[in-house]
């Protein structure tokens, strides 16, 4: 199965900025829309498997699968909503500080979810996933003869604001966001299962090699309160609140966008 | 299509040397000493802008708005330190349901200010749009605009050793039709104007030239007030020059020579106000004096 979505017709913007000779950009794009997916296969001999969503307000899946000859049973669901509100743009730049100054507001809400099951036993099988928001990856990697594996994911991205100085003598920023994303998985494979997480803060990635059961949970939150922007974020996401709860991965699956 | 164009202009405004129309599209970049340079997109459902701005010795502020439906972008840039020349350097490409619109703008002078608006057009058929205003004391300008009915047009405006004086300019594409405009107001010592339009295969260029000449009496510097503008629909491109001059302490002369791949060659003036001397009774020539010329192009 293969499905790729196309870049034509997005909305968003880029920023590419240099002052004498020190650089900073950011660019952040989307395209406005609502995707579900519900499918299954069942069956025995060889099978490839490629998913792909991306650049969907910094949020993205990506699903790679290959099966020598075996039986596979699999299913999944995937459910995207993507739209935006407005972006605002304010920059200056002085010329006596030689300083440039940028603070970026973009409202585009993104929600993002992924529940698969598969079962397979044959030949061989080699399987990775990655799940991303804005910056915060996620990923698995598995090979064996054996594998059961189940994944369940959800990413928001509400709203954020950036602010940027370039000069005179460095680039800075700040980014500042409601965002969320849980994760969780629980496989058994008899050869190899991996499993990772990169954040700017920090990363892990774990390595299995032989017969392996693994249950793993991860959930991560930011939040923020624009001032400026009057707004209720409780109130304008309650997914969002959800999902920093403890039984929040749960109660995120089944929100309703 | 290519059109390159060379100009050689002589006397106290210097010799310059122009680039073909298509220079601006391809967003070239002249190697220029500037103190920031910006690059930005911005897309929408209806519509897709490039901005490319340079700029040295200059403060900006640009605010942009994007929504689904339409794009705007506004900004400032004035002089930073008024003892030294500014330059601007900018390229626009719009890209909406209607067509496309590119302009560029390269200005070095001094106590420059630099304006510019930025439509992308929207959902409900408003035309994209490009704006852009300058004003300096003295220096020389570079503006172009080429626009989704195939017209373009091409200006260059110099103004060297002003005194006290002010030249101004409005780069813009209006609604639909093709409208660029310019309007120079100083107290000159000399003023050039270099204005190219193209429609399809054709092309008209209009040189005028204004300076005070002879020795400087008592009372008030002569003044001018100029204007261009080009304007085009579906079936012709017009570009117009005016140039009106006001008698004053000094003699001043100006004309205006035009040329075209299809049309006849044209020469306005020359005009000679002598200055208004106090002590004579000189009515021949008090006053202001008027001249004119208009290119209309027609695709066939």
């Amino acid at each position: 199965m293969y499905l790729g979505l196309i870049s034509d017709g997005r909305i968003g913007y880029d920023i590419n900025v240099n002052v004498d000779g020190i650089h900073w950009g950011r660019s952040q794009s989307t395209m406005p829309m609502n995707l579900k997916i519900d499918g299954s296969c069942n069956g025995t001999g060889n099978s490839n498997k490629y998913v792909q969503i991306a650049e969907m307000a910094g949020i993205g899946l990506s699903d790679r699968t290959h099966t020598d000859k075996g039986i596979l049973n699999a299913d999944e669901k995937i459910n995207l909503s993507t739209s935006v509100t407005e972006i605002i743009i304010d920059e200056s730049y002085s010329n006596t500080a030689n300083r440039y100054t940028v603070d970026i507001d973009e409202e585009m809400p993104t929600y993002l979810t992924d529940e698969s099951r598969m079962a397979y036993q044959g030949d061989g099988i080699y399987t990775k996933n990655n799940y991303a928001n804005n910056g915060d990856d996620v990923f698995t990697n598995y090979y064996g003869s054996y594998l059961t594996k189940s994944i369940r994911y959800a990413a928001i991205y509400q709203n954020a604001t950036v602010h940027a100085e370039v000069g005179p003598t460095q680039a800075k920023e700040s980014l500042f966001r409601n965002a969320a994303w849980a994760f969780r998985v629980s496989s058994n494979s008899d050869t190899y299962s991996g499993l990772g997480y990169s954040l700017k803060e920090g990363c892990q990635d774990d390595s299995y090699y032989g017969s392996y059961q693994i249950n793993e949970r991860l959930t991560r939150g930011s939040k923020y309160f624009n001032l400026s922007r009057n707004d209720d974020w409780l109130g304008c996401c309650p997914a969002l609140y959800l999902a920093l709860s403890d039984n929040g991965l749960d109660r995120l699956m089944a929100y309703d966008n | 299509m290519y059109l390159e164009h060379r100009v050689r202009h002589n006397g106290p405004i210097g010799d310059l040397k122009f680039i073909g129309f298509l220079l601006f599209l391809a967003l070239v970049q002249v190697p220029v000493s500037a103190d920031v340079s910006i690059t930005n997109g911005y897309y929408s459902y209806v519509s897709e802008v490039h901005d490319t701005l340079m700029l040295h010795n200059m403060d900006y502020k640009n605010q942009v708005t994007i929504k689904p439906t339409y794009i705007m972008a506004v900004s400032k840039a004035n002089v930073s330190n008024t003892s030294e020349p500014s330059t601007a350097e900018n390229s626009i490409g719009i890209t909406s349901l209607e067509g496309q619109v590119s302009a560029f703008a390269d200005i070095a002078g001094d106590t420059l200010f630099y304006n510019k608006s930025i439509f992308g057009g929207d959902a409900s058929g408003s035309d994209a749009a490009a704006q852009v205003d300058y004003q300096m004391s003295s220096g020389h300008a570079l503006m172009a605009i080429q626009n989704k009915d195939m017209s373009s047009s091409e200006e260059v405006v110099s103004n060297e050793g002003m005194l006290t004086s002010s030249i101004s300019g409005t780069v813009s594409q209006i609604q639909s039709n093709t409208v660029c405009y310019a309007l120079k107001v100083g107290q000159p010592i000399g003023f050039s104007d270099d204005l190219r339009i193209r429609y399809f295969n054709r092309s008209a260029e209009m040189k005028g030239n204004l300076s005070a000449i002879g020795e400087i009496l008592e009372g008030n510097p002569p003044k001018y007030s100029w204007n261009t503008l080009v304007a085009g629909d579906q079936s012709s491109a017009t570009a117009m020059m005016q140039i009106v001059g006001y008698t004053g302490n000094r003699n001043l002369t100006f004309r205006i020579r035009g040329t075209s791949s299809d049309l006849s060659d044209k020469i306005a003036g020359p005009v000679l106000l002598v200055h208004r001397d106090p002590n004579k009774m000189n009515k021949s020539f008090i006053g202001s004096q008027n001249l004119l010329m208009i290119y209309t192009l027609r695709h066939s």
